[in-house]
């Protein structure tokens, strides 16, 4: 018993379970599940705040095109994604 | 686009929010539950569009993110109803157009049909008619298998037919039958026989022994070429007869033509009546109330073309024309004019492979006609194959 628990902390779905889910499509659109809130939103810069951690889209003519509770689709010239924790 | 269409029917607005912290206002609006799309960040703030629904409870939400939102664009249903609230006219006249399209999509409107080559075409569209399949007719009342049935029983020449309705139009493909060749019976023996009685004038016998000589007479059913032949070793022979027997035949007719007679004509008097023709319906349009005793009709029709195919709107015009009768009497030129012409028909039409001899005619009265006694004599080809009969 002791045994299987251990295994299952170990796995990497029970970590990630709370972690955003982003797809991308080349450089162009991203998807992120998961979002907590926009805290910055301009042309160049937009930043998701996602649980424990901040990622930061860096490029030219970024839009929100659509959000929605958890989801938020960015789209435009992404040239940078930092995570910041 | 399904979404597009949709928002434009549930209507949006697109709206400016500025103030100490856009970025809050969105995160409040998403938490909320309310959908934001195309937002753009402008100088202090953000632009972004949204239902005009929800537009209504985001006041609260934007006074708590500090933010002053105002609407820059308007659209949709809701705002056009709004803009044309007070003519009743237009919302009344898109109902109506509505209905019209609907009610107006139920009718057959063209009928095409394909695949005919020796068949009449407008047989084929009577036929359909009774069946059903005519323009302006119901097509949810048109069992498109009965009227293939039916109209396979009709014509007999048809081997397989279908009839499709595509929305307003009727597309009906024929296959006639494949004809049975004609068996080839030039093999089997046969004499030549006499088709009328006459007296023969020249004899050209390809195949079989000739039985009569020129200048004799013979009479129908005389046998003037026998298809029985005996060989070198007087054996007998059947073949089939083949060869040509003119013959000079003689034929008499008798020709009437009365003293008087009612001659009618058109006149210059006419009535045009116009109808408007739609699915089949007709409509009077003009009124006319001169009649005439004796008259006759043309009919024209024009209908509207759009693509190439007729729709059934358009004018039909009737003219009603004057017959005028008139009593004339002929004189005995006029009658040999009339004979002569009588005679040239029946040496044209009905004796179109002979060769006229020669033409004799009289021309006699009785109290109320000419009479016209004409012998011609015609020179043609008599010869008729006829099968050896049991006793031959």
């Amino acid at each position: 018993m002791a045994n299987n628990r251990s295994r299952f902390s170990n796995s990497p779905r029970m970590d990630m379970g709370f972690a955003p889910l982003i797809e991308a499509v080349g450089n162009r659109q991203v998807t992120v599940e998961g979002s907590a809130g926009v805290l910055l939103y301009e042309n160049e810069s937009i930043k998701l705040s996602v649980g424990r951690m901040v990622i930061a889209f860096c490029g030219r003519g970024l839009r929100l095109r659509c959000i929605s509770g958890s989801c938020v689709e960015i789209t435009g010239f992404i040239s940078k994604i930092e995570f910041l924790c | 686009m399904l979404l597009q269409l949709l928002r434009f029917f549930k209507g949006y607005v697109r709206f400016r929010a500025k103030g100490r912290s856009p970025e809050r206002f969105i995160n409040l609006t998403a938490q909320n539950g309310i959908s934001l799309w195309d937002a753009q960040p402008v100088a202090g703030g953000i632009e972004a569009c949204m239902t005009v629904r929800d537009y209504r409870i985001i006041m609260k939400t934007a006074r708590r993110a500090s933010v002053t939102t105002r609407i820059t664009k308007k659209r949709g249903v809701p705002f056009l109803a709004a803009k044309y609230r007070g003519r009743i006219g237009i919302p009344v006249g898109a109902a109506l157009g509505i209905v019209l399209l609907i009610v107006l999509s139920r009718f057959i409107w063209t009928i095409d049909i394909n695949g005919t080559e020796n068949l009449s075409e407008a047989r084929l569209r009577t036929l359909l008619s009774e069946s059903g399949v005519k323009i302006g007719a119901d097509k949810y009342y048109i069992d498109t298998d009965k009227v293939k049935r039916d109209i396979l029983l009709e014509v007999e020449e048809l081997s397989w037919l279908s009839v499709n309705i595509y929305g307003c139009h009727a597309d009906v493909e024929f296959k006639e039958k494949t004809k049975k060749p004609e068996l080839d019976e030039t093999d089997s023996p046969c004499n030549l026989k006499a088709t009328q009685d006459g007296v023969i004038t020249g004899i050209t016998a390809g195949e079989g022994k000739p039985q009569v000589k020129v200048g004799s007479g013979v009479a129908k059913g005389d046998l003037l070429v026998s298809g029985v032949t005996l060989t070198k070793d007087n054996k007998i022979r059947c073949v089939r007869a083949r060869g040509e027997v003119c013959a000079d035949i003689i034929s008499e007719k008798e020709i009437k033509l009365p003293k008087t007679y009612i001659y009618n004509s058109i006149s210059e008097n006419k009535s045009d009546r116009f109808r408007l023709s739609f699915l089949g319906a007709q409509l009077p349009c003009s009124l006319s109330f001169r009649f005439f005793d004796n008259e006759v009709y043309t009919r024209s029709e024009s209908f509207l073309n759009v693509g190439g195919k007729a729709l059934p709107l358009g004018f039909v015009t009737e003219t009603a024309h004057e017959v005028t009768s008139v009593e004339l009497r002929t004189d005995r030129e006029q009658a040999r004019k009339v004979f002569n012409k009588s005679l040239m028909l029946f040496e044209v039409f009905e004796k179109a492979e002979a060769k006229i001899v020669s033409k004799d005619y009289k021309i006699s009265e009785t109290p109320g006609s000419y009479v016209c006694e004409a012998k011609l004599v015609f020179n043609e080809n008599i010869a008729e194959p006829v099968d050896f009969s049991a006793e031959e």
